[in-house]
């Protein structure tokens, strides 16, 4: 019976020419989004590669460096991420690693204060709207004119009537939300593709069970629509707000700028101090062809001497800032369970390769190929040796592993998303039970 | 047949249907008559298993409703004042939707169109969209669907209130056609008129009691009229 009921509320919806503008609205945004973030993702895989102007190891090892590149997020194409914060491109030298950030990389400054629109920007937003907007009258209206009377004169109760609208709905908006996104990312592996879709199904369960419980009430038409509007301004908008807010206000971090700046003020003292012992040194010896090997080994290690004290007076003010973000994220994780988008958008992130956790595993690649790096590089530059060919060619390369432990780590929130929509579905049906006719 | 034993309903201390005993033999159409809020819609109701009954019984086909929703749901038909159907959707569409829901062995559109032909509607009209329908059409459509499900019971609250005189009578003829099937039928009316013309007894409810039941054969209308008034001045 509920099939039957679903197929023929599949027809009334069909008819409808809100229903058909609300499908077209959301086919068009999940198409538009898919087709900007293929753009955008083959975009992000290009990077050049300068070639070295001096075979000296100084010059190989950190004047060039090497470059590491994050190889684009297996689906990119569905969410921009942190892509637009985290550096993409690393250069790594015997000294340090850099975050490489190019015109390429920074989004225009109209592009970073408006966010990018993606597939992830679509469901986790217009989805829940959507839902809402075709479910605000799910029983009101025919209930207010008496259709729902003739239905219920009828061997049939009123759960399975109501099964059948919110079916029809879930498919209605499920399907696109679904197959779009799978479309436009069918490069990327199936774990992934499954643990997005399993994310998206779970999230669209948790709006539809709000919209059960809603038209449970009792209210008319109107009033389910102002109170479902309302709710997705709480969760979706101002929920989330709210909590980035507690966060800064429980944990601060400095801006960019001022990190930066105490940076610099951290470094000024350890750079000026080497600067000027580097100055003295080529004040000694005005001209390098009188300076020898043994001179160009001094300079090397005031060089060295002068790197390790920035590195070690950076290294304070970065733990510092890492140890205060590190603390946001802990508590983020514990306050996002009030929002479902915030879960939501967590999942859809690490899951599309564009979160947190995959800048900083490759961050982690970085560091240790630093040390890997510097352990091949260093001894040559401390002796101020000029490289063969040969040992370019066996300098250390970087082979990025991408982390495929990410659709295990998503599996916890999902899970949750899903027992949270089933409940609020089982919810909602349990209050139809006293609907008043 | 349609049954109430000791039927009772109260609302917040109110008590709107009390004690009601009514039996309607398949055949017979029953008028109740009473002025608004006299209990008439909340007896439907307590038929359609709507709203359960503070104590006593409804029954239907000798089933009690509380106890076999399902089983009474089909065997009995109603129509509202207002039969509300899906707009967009065409009469035979409507029908075929009812008439699915109810199980009923009629499904082809030429089963169909057949019983919308014997209700008044022509093809071209049971092809158009019920948005385009006037009340007395839906009224067709309600008829329609009692038919097709070759309902036992047949539950009218205020069927006529709104229509034309010779809508009115179209339905009347319907509805007399259908109690010769056999459908034991009870139909709340505001209508002395058609209560007197349709109706084999017709009852007459005030504040939650059947005050009278009379026998339509023995009255005149002006008969059934000073009844009536004299039970409301009472």
């Amino acid at each position: 019976m509920i099939a039957f009921l679903t197929r023929h509320e599949w027809k009334l919806l069909a008819t409808n020419d809100v229903v058909r503008i609300v499908i077209a609205v959301f086919g068009a945004a999940l198409v538009f989004a898919s087709l900007l973030g293929v753009a955008r993702a083959r975009a992000e895989d290009t990077a050049a590669i300068p070639a070295p102007r001096s075979m000296r190891a100084d010059a190989i090892a950190n004047e060039r460096g090497a470059m590491l590149v994050m190889p684009a997020a297996p689906m990119a194409s569905l969410a921009a991420g942190q892509s637009d914060v985290y550096p993409g491109y690393l250069k790594v030298t015997a000294r340090n690693v850099d975050a490489l950030v190019t015109g390429d990389q920074v989004a225009h400054p109209l592009a970073v204060a408006s966010g990018h629109f993606d597939v992830a920007f679509v469901i986790l937003f217009l989805y829940p709207l959507l839902v809402f907007a075709i479910s605000f009258d799910l029983t009101a209206g025919e209930r207010d004119r008496g259709t729902l009377r003739m239905v219920l004169a009828q061997p049939v109760g009123l759960r399975d009537v109501v099964a059948g609208k919110v079916i029809a709905r879930a498919v209605l908006l499920g399907v696109p939300a679904i197959i779009i996104p799978i479309l436009a990312a069918s490069n990327a592996a199936p774990p992934r593709l499954a643990a997005w879709t399993a994310a998206v199904v779970a999230y669209g369960l948790i709006w539809h069970g709000i919209a059960l419980i809603v038209n449970a009430r009792g209210w008319n038409a109107a009033t389910n629509a102002l109170v479902l509007a309302g709710i997705w301004l709480l969760f979706a908008i101002v929920g989330p707000a709210t909590i980035n807010l507690i966060i800064d206000l429980r944990y601060p971090m400095p801006s960019r700028v001022t990190a930066a700046v105490q940076a610099r003020a951290a470094t000024q003292e350890a750079t000026v101090q080497g600067n000027r012992e580097l100055g003295q040194f080529l004040q000694d010896h005005p001209t390098s062809s009188n300076v020898g090997r043994e001179g160009m080994r001094q300079f090397a290690m005031l060089q060295a001497a002068r790197d390790r004290q920035i590195a070690e007076r950076l290294q304070a003010v970065e733990t510092a800032f890492e140890q205060q973000l590190q603390r946001q994220q802990r508590l983020a994780s514990w306050l996002s369970v009030l929002s479902p988008t915030m879960v939501a958008q967590g999942v859809l992130l690490e899951t599309a390769g564009t979160g947190r956790t995959r800048f900083e595993h490759f961050n982690a690649a970085a560091s240790r190929f630093q040390a890997e790096w510097k352990a091949y590089f260093e001894p040559r530059v401390l002796d101020a040796a000029t490289l063969t060919a040969d040992e370019v060619r066996d300098a250390p390369k970087f082979n990025y592993v991408d982390d495929t432990s990410v659709t295990g780590q998503v599996a916890t929130p999902i899970a949750g998303m899903a027992i949270a929509g089933a409940v609020l579905v089982w919810l909602g049906f349990r209050s139809y039970r006293g609907y008043q006719l | 047949m349609i049954e109430a034993v000791q039927l009772t309903k109260i609302f917040n201390g109110v008590t709107a249907v009390d004690g009601l005993d009514l039996t309607i033999k398949p055949g017979e159409v029953f008028c109740l008559l009473g002025a608004n809020g006299a209990g008439k819609t909340t007896t439907i109701n307590l038929f359609l298993n709507f709203i359960q009954p503070a104590s006593g019984e409804a029954r239907i086909s000798g089933m009690n409703v509380v106890h076999h929703p399902v089983e009474t749901k089909q065997r009995l038909a109603y129509i509202p004042e207002q039969v509300t159907l899906y707009r967009n959707l065409t009469g035979i569409e409507n029908l075929r939707f009812f008439s699915r829901l109810a199980k009923a062995d009629a499904d082809s559109d030429q089963e169909l169109l057949a019983i919308l032909r014997q209700c008044g509607l022509t093809e071209e009209q049971a092809r158009r969209r019920v948005g385009t329908y006037s009340k007395g059409m839906r009224q067709k459509i309600g008829i329609a669907m009692t038919v097709a499900k070759k309902a036992e019971a047949l539950l009218l609250d205020e069927p006529t209130s709104g229509l034309d005189p010779k809508a009115s009578n179209d339905f009347s003829m319907l509805l007399t056609d259908l109690a010769k099937r056999g459908v034991a039928i009870l139909m709340a009316t505001h209508d002395l008129f058609r209560a007197k013309e349709t109706g084999h007894r017709v009852g007459i409810m005030k504040h939650g009691k059947l005050v009278d039941v009379l026998d339509t054969a023995t009255l005149g209308h002006t008969d059934l009229e000073q009844i009536y008034l004299r039970h409301m001045h009472d």
